[in-house]
């Protein structure tokens, strides 16, 4: 099956999708917020590409859903499918967005720009920059699309980050990998998990994988704990395992 | 010089290095410049100099932003 494309015009920093919006930052440090699924949804499309339109572009769920894969697997009804995926990549989709369609709003960035790396994580925006880590509320309650009072939640630097178990793993540099925790009610202090040097971070379960400048791969290994009396799963780190030791040799990441 | 980047020397993990960090440790006004190593990141308002400018591709602004080796 070939790729679908969907092209954008403008010229951007990076991207987020996240309960229906698209947050575009644009090169000159602003953030243009679409209703996705308007866009989507609205598209000047024939109706026989409507579900693949939907399904590729903003449902993508519905295709992986239990309920129906009794329906999705039988052999015609997926070839039937796979057709209209297959027409849809002839399709030249662009949106101009010089007409605004589903457009949100337009703002100034709220955070210092340009960034190292964005996430979007319990409605909250979370900004990497080099000079710390900044939150700031996107929950659509908010008069801007982005709060405009952001929070610094770290000063370290902050070049990667990704989000899992309340907790935003940092990848701060030569000062390593770090934990800041969400929470923001009797927020614990961000900790370093490791102090060794970190550029990429992932979370893998309650795991978290990093690479550095100087050596391949490791693994911050966690086990869970139980629940406790708030019903709150927490995590304690038991060892660090090096690419060698997960792979059996050195050169995969 | 000739419109290539100067090679600078090996940065702290022994990779080859094309631009130099400087700074003012003592703050005294006298700067120290040494091979940048990529977790060196330059502030966003020297990036977003850069990628007004056109001083550097975006590629490679974004690429120095993350970390990551790159070409000049």
């Amino acid at each position: 099956m070939q790729p679908l494309k969907l092209t954008i015009s403008g010229s951007f920093w990076d991207s987020q999708i996240y309960a229906g919006r698209l947050y575009l930052f644009t090169d000159t440090g602003a953030i243009r917020t679409l209703d996705w699924d308007l866009v989507v949804s609205e598209w000047q499309i024939d109706q026989r590409l409507r579900l693949a339109m939907e399904c590729a572009f903003r449902r993508s769920g519905d295709l992986y859903a239990s309920d129906f894969s009794l329906l999705l697997h039988d052999p015609e009804i997926k070839h039937i499918i796979f057709s209209k995926f297959d027409e849809l990549g002839t399709k030249e989709l662009i949106l101009d967005t010089r007409d605004n369609k589903g457009l949100v709003g337009e703002q100034d960035t709220p955070f210092p720009f340009p960034h190292s790396d964005s996430i979007i994580y319990q409605s909250q925006m979370y900004i990497g920059t080099s000079v710390g880590l900044f939150r700031a509320t996107c929950d659509k309650r908010t008069v801007r699309p982005v709060s405009t009072k952001p929070e610094k939640k770290w000063d370290g630097p902050s070049l990667n980050i990704a989000a899992s178990y309340g907790e935003i793993a940092v990848a701060a540099g030569d000062y390593g990998l770090f934990e800041v925790p969400v929470q923001r009610l009797n927020a614990k202090a961000p900790r370093a998990t490791l102090e060794k040097s970190c550029n990429k971070c992932s979370w893998n379960f309650q795991s978290i994988y990093c690479t550095g400048p100087a050596q391949s791969g490791w693994l911050a290994e966690f086990e869970k704990i139980k629940k406790d009396a708030e019903g709150v799963t927490s995590r304690r780190f038991t060892k660090e395992l090096s690419s060698e030791d997960i792979f059996g040799e050195q050169g995969f990441t | 010089m000739n419109g290539a980047p100067d090679y600078l020397g090996v940065d702290r993990y022994q990779s080859p290095s094309f631009v130099a960090k400087f700074i003012d440790a003592g703050s005294t006004n006298l700067w120290h410049g040494f091979p940048k190593a990529p977790s060196d990141v330059p502030n966003p308002e020297v990036l977003n100099f850069w990628l007004q400018a056109g001083t550097l591709r975006k590629k490679t602004i974004k690429l120095l932003a993350r970390a990551r080796s790159c070409s000049l």
